[in-house]
């Protein structure tokens, strides 16, 4: 394609307002605001933190009691998700789990996403000691099996049979997540920080006399964080899920915390005599995800002038 | 008897929409056995991609061939059964790129990639096929082929990964070589090696050449004939001595004054150079009439209106400008007599 | 001959080669830079050329203080130019600056050109007040003759030649004394890179700028340097006036390298002599990674080398034959031939 490489040149043909020095974070908002893909992520997102925020304006039924009568009772009158094996309404259920579920997916992320680039903004600019040492240690954190690394976490944090309030277990199992998954965070901060470095855009802003916080906060933070981005989009989705998996081995969130991983966990193994326990806090899972996806793409694509 | 390779008012568009590019716009050019003829044009003239069409290995998407004819010794490619034109390439037709690093596959040997060839195509055995290797090492004029076959691309400095890509490119004999931008990332002590050894064996297999550069000082030294491009179109065309005297395009002679030359004094002493003003025009939005007319400080009101057609001057000079007379006539204003250095 | 602005004596800059991960350990050196010395006048175009590898950019790097020497001087207006430490040396980064090659990585593609042509007023805030940055930077892009009104465009909205205008802008920016152009024209077309040649002229006479211009192509140093010193492996092995380097050259690595550029003039096919040199460069590092070639560098590739050239590393200087300095003990001007 380098055959076509070469732009027009529309240099004099233009209206002579003269144009406003404006940042890449202006722009890129100018930008986002054009996105139609943009306004639907961030439509599903708003509707998603309402959920979290104030559940009782979606329901007014207790997610928590639940009336063996009603087991098993498929979608229907009174319930539109139908109930679970113990008799509790699907959708209040779902509902409430969101609050849980978008608290460790967005805390889990974004802990994972600022220690990772900290730490691979550091190693990939300062390449020396500091790197070989983040280096190894992300290695032996990256290491662990995550579910190993969870069971020794969690098992340590608390006594067994020691009953835990939801925030502080949220607040354990964001801390899991984080210690065990930032050293993936940082090797791709740190590929792209050394990648950047060496662009001579950096050596001209040297020459210019830019000290160090210049250099990481101007030149190469704006061009690394696309990766970090959407890697922490796509992330999001794996942490809830992996939230889901702490709680199915009876480590992470449970009873009586209501979230999507607590339910799925519960679901899963009457797949065949309850779907709607499962299908319905799964394809919240789903729309979840796909928004914060399409959100980080369109942040990236945003944040990129040439797509423009 | 027909010409080892003719192409014919060749279109190429890219792309889709308002934004389409055309990048080929007729073009047509044909080479002889033995010869060499050189194109000549700067990045977006469409010289990579007639190349590309005419060995068949053109990215379609995002290319699109619209028209036009390429013909090898009389038999039609464009549209021919791919089985044909896989069978061709290799054995008639084959292509030597500018980046050689990229060109050889970094986990096998040199030798193993040239035996390869021999290998699937001649249907030789393991140890024949690499014999054959170390000979065409050799015929490249790398010292010690033996050896060297054992080894990796990376193992090879520039100069040696451009002979060995050379090797694997004549192989199986072709006819005729293209040579997309051949020396452009090799220094110049090398670039004038490489240029030796092509002269060499075309002369030696009288093979045709087809040479893609954009250095008009390549183009002197071993072109035969010259076709120059501009904006998907062949703007001149005619033999090197010609071109250099009497270019009949003004951006033939554009090109020659932007050239700062190691040996002529006149240039020197810093008297400023007097280069071709504005740059080429998108190819999404070529200007009406002649291409090139922004950009010349001749152009008339015809020059607006007409696109002047590449037009037969005598003795097979042909350029595409309604003025092209005129500047033929002039000629160029460079002195006859030179100080050349020698050892 | 004014006092020199910048003068280099006997420049060394080698790079370690390590192996291991956590523990690196040094198993030999690249002596990219290897004994150079040179001077620069206010004013004047001091060309260094050679072919990849010869170590000129890493000259450059040095000199620019972008990366430490290992050892030599270098002066800028009779300071210690490697003694400098902070405001100091911020302060000097006002008087030298750098145009580099690649007009495609040189520009941050995040940022407006009106934030790349401010940045250096960011740094250095007392070159131009607030109120009076957008005048200078469109000042500046209308002196490189680019369109004032697109401070707001991004660099991918450029072609490559308007591309290292906008580089070039940036180095005059903070008004230096010397600018170090890198190749700055080696990755542009034919026609743009003529353009770009006329405009660095122009702004020498204009502001009066000192260029140390490196480059590998020998038609671009000779249209525009006054001085020119050749390199080869690290060292300079010859250097005089762009007349006695292109008319006498005297070192055979200089005769070979002039020899091998092509003229763009077919009727000279045949008649100018060819010298052509075996094989590449060897590597700063030579074949084992500590050694390059002993005695002289150029000797494994060269059509004169004698025993002693293995031998004795030879001075750069004037001898007896020639009347500019060339590091070779056989060093002799060519004869010249005149052609109809």
């Amino acid at each position: 394609m380098s055959e076509l490489a070469t732009p027009p040149d529309t240099a004099r043909d233009e209206s002579p307002a003269v144009e406003q020095t404006r940042g890449l974070w202006v722009d890129g908002w100018a930008d986002l605001r054009r996105r139609p893909r943009f306004w639907i992520a961030a439509a599903l997102i708003l509707v998603l933190l309402l959920m979290a925020l104030a559940p009782s304006l979606f329901t007014s039924v207790d997610p928590t009691v639940g009336e063996l009568s009603r087991s098993r009772q498929p979608p229907g009158d009174g319930a539109i998700f139908g109930y679970d094996l113990q008799g509790r309404d699907v959708y209040a259920r779902t509902i409430y789990g969101a609050a849980p579920s978008l608290a460790v997916g967005f805390l889990a992320t974004l802990g994972t996403m600022v220690i990772g680039s900290l730490a691979g903004l550091l190693a990939g600019y300062s390449q020396g000691w500091a790197d070989s040492l983040l280096s190894r240690i992300g290695e032996v954190f990256a290491g662990l099996p995550f579910v190993l690394g969870g069971i020794v976490i969690l098992t340590s944090l608390n006594e067994p049979g020691e009953i835990v309030g939801a925030q502080e277990l949220v607040f354990q199992v964001v801390l899991t997540i984080v210690v065990l998954t930032w050293p993936v965070a940082m090797r791709i901060m740190r590929a792209a920080a050394i990648e950047t470095a060496q662009q001579d855009y950096v050596k001209a802003a040297r020459a210019l006399g830019a000290g160090p916080f210049r250099i990481v906060l101007r030149h190469i933070l704006p061009n690394t964080l696309a990766p970090v981005l959407v890697y922490g989009a796509i992330q999001f989705g794996v942490f809830i899920g992996a939230e889901a998996t702490l709680s199915f081995l009876g480590i992470g969130l449970r009873d009586p915390v209501v979230s999507w991983g607590v339910m799925i966990a519960e679901a899963k193994d009457r797949v065949q005599d309850i779907p709607w326990a499962l299908f319905f806090p799964a394809g919240f899972l789903v729309v979840t995800v796909l928004a914060f996806v399409m959100m980080g793409d369109a942040v990236r694509d945003a944040l990129d002038p040439r797509g423009r | 008897m027909a010409a080892l390779l003719e192409v014919e008012d060749l279109r190429v568009e890219f792309g889709r929409g308002p934004e389409t590019a055309s990048v080929l716009n007729g073009v047509g050019y044909h080479v002889d056995e033995g010869e060499t003829l050189a194109v000549l044009g700067e990045s977006g003239s469409g010289k990579s991609v007639t190349a590309q069409t005419v060995m068949g290995i053109l990215d379609a998407p995002p290319g699109r061939i619209i028209g036009g004819s390429v013909r090898f010794r009389g038999e039609e490619l464009l549209g021919a059964d791919p089985e044909r034109r896989r069978l061709l390439r290799g054995e008639s037709m084959a292509m030597i790129f500018q980046d050689a690093l990229s060109a050889l596959n970094p986990v096998y040997t040199v030798g193993f990639q040239i035996a390869e060839q021999f290998r699937f195509r001649r249907g030789m055995s393991r140890k024949d096929a690499t014999a054959r290797a170390v000979e065409m090492l050799d015929q490249v004029r790398i010292p010690n082929a033996k050896q060297r076959v054992k080894e990796y691309p990376h193992q090879f400095s520039g100069g040696m990964r451009q002979r060995a890509m050379i090797a694997m490119s004549l192989a199986l004999d072709p006819e005729l070589l293209i040579a997309d931008e051949p020396t452009t990332a090799l220094d110049v002590t090398v670039q004038a090696q490489i240029m030796d050894l092509l002269d060499e064996l075309r002369r030696e297999r009288g093979m045709g050449l087809v040479l893609i550069t954009h250095d008009l000082g390549v183009v002197a030294e071993v072109a035969d004939r010259i076709a120059v491009m501009y904006a998907g179109r062949i703007v001149e065309h005619t033999d090197a001595e010609t071109l250099y005297a009497r270019p009949g395009h003004p951006y033939t002679r554009g090109l020659m004054d932007s050239v700062p030359r190691v040996d002529d004094p006149g240039h020197a002493a810093g008297a400023p150079l007097r280069p071709i003003p504005g740059l080429p025009p998108s190819l999404a939005a070529i200007p009406n009439g002649c291409p090139f007319h922004p950009r010349c400080a001749y152009a008339q009101d015809v020059c607006v209106d007409d696109v002047p057609p590449l037009r037969e001057l005598g003795d097979g000079h042909q350029a595409a400008c309604h003025f092209a007379e005129r500047f033929v006539a002039e000629g160029t204003d460079r002195p006859t007599t030179h100080e050349v250095v020698s050892g | 001959m004014s006092e020199p602005i910048l003068s280099v004596r006997d420049l060394v800059k080698h790079f370690p080669i390590t192996r291991g991960v956590l523990f690196r350990r040094t198993i030999g050196h690249v002596r990219a830079v290897d004994g150079v010395s040179l001077d620069l006048h206010p004013g004047e175009t001091l060309g260094v050329v050679g072919e990849s590898g010869c170590g000129k950019s890493t000259l450059a790097q040095v000199l620019m203080r972008l990366i430490p020497p290992t050892g030599g001087t270098a002066t800028f207006e009779g300071e210690d130019l490697f003694a400098k430490k902070g405001a100091a040396l911020t302060a000097w980064r006002r008087d030298m600056q750098i145009v580099l090659q690649d007009p495609y990585t040189s520009l941050n593609p995040r940022k407006t050109v009106g934030d790349i042509l401010g940045e250096p007023f960011d740094i250095h805030p007392e070159v131009a007040p607030k109120g009076d940055r957008r005048r200078r930077v469109q000042e500046l892009l209308e002196v490189v003759g680019l369109n004032p009104e697109h401070i707001r465009r991004y660099p991918h909205q450029f072609s490559g030649g308007q591309r290292q205008r906008i580089g070039i802008a940036r180095a005059l920016a903070l008004r230096p004394k010397v600018i170090v152009c890198d190749e700055p024209v080696s990755a542009l077309d034919v026609s743009i890179q003529a353009q770009v040649l006329n405009l660095l002229g122009d702004l020498q006479r204009e502001f009066g700028l000192a260029y140390l211009f490196i480059a590998h192509d020998l038609g671009v140093v000779r249209h525009l340097c006054d001085r020119v010193a050749v390199m080869y492996l690290g060292s300079i092995v010859e250097t005089g006036s762009a007349e006695e380097i292109y008319r006498r050259a005297s070192h055979p690595y200089t005769q070979a390298l002039l020899s091998s550029v092509p003229v763009p003039d077919p009727s000279l096919r045949g008649r100018r002599e060819a010298i052509r040199l075996t094989g590449d460069a060897p590597l700063p590092s030579g074949r084992s990674p500590a050694d390059p070639p002993s005695g002289c560098r150029f000797r494994t590739r060269c059509p004169k080398a004698q025993p002693v050239c293995a031998e004795e590393p030879p001075a750069l200087e004037v001898r007896a034959s020639t009347d500019h300095p060339a590091a070779c003990h056989f060093a002799e001007p060519p004869h010249l031939v005149r052609t109809e």
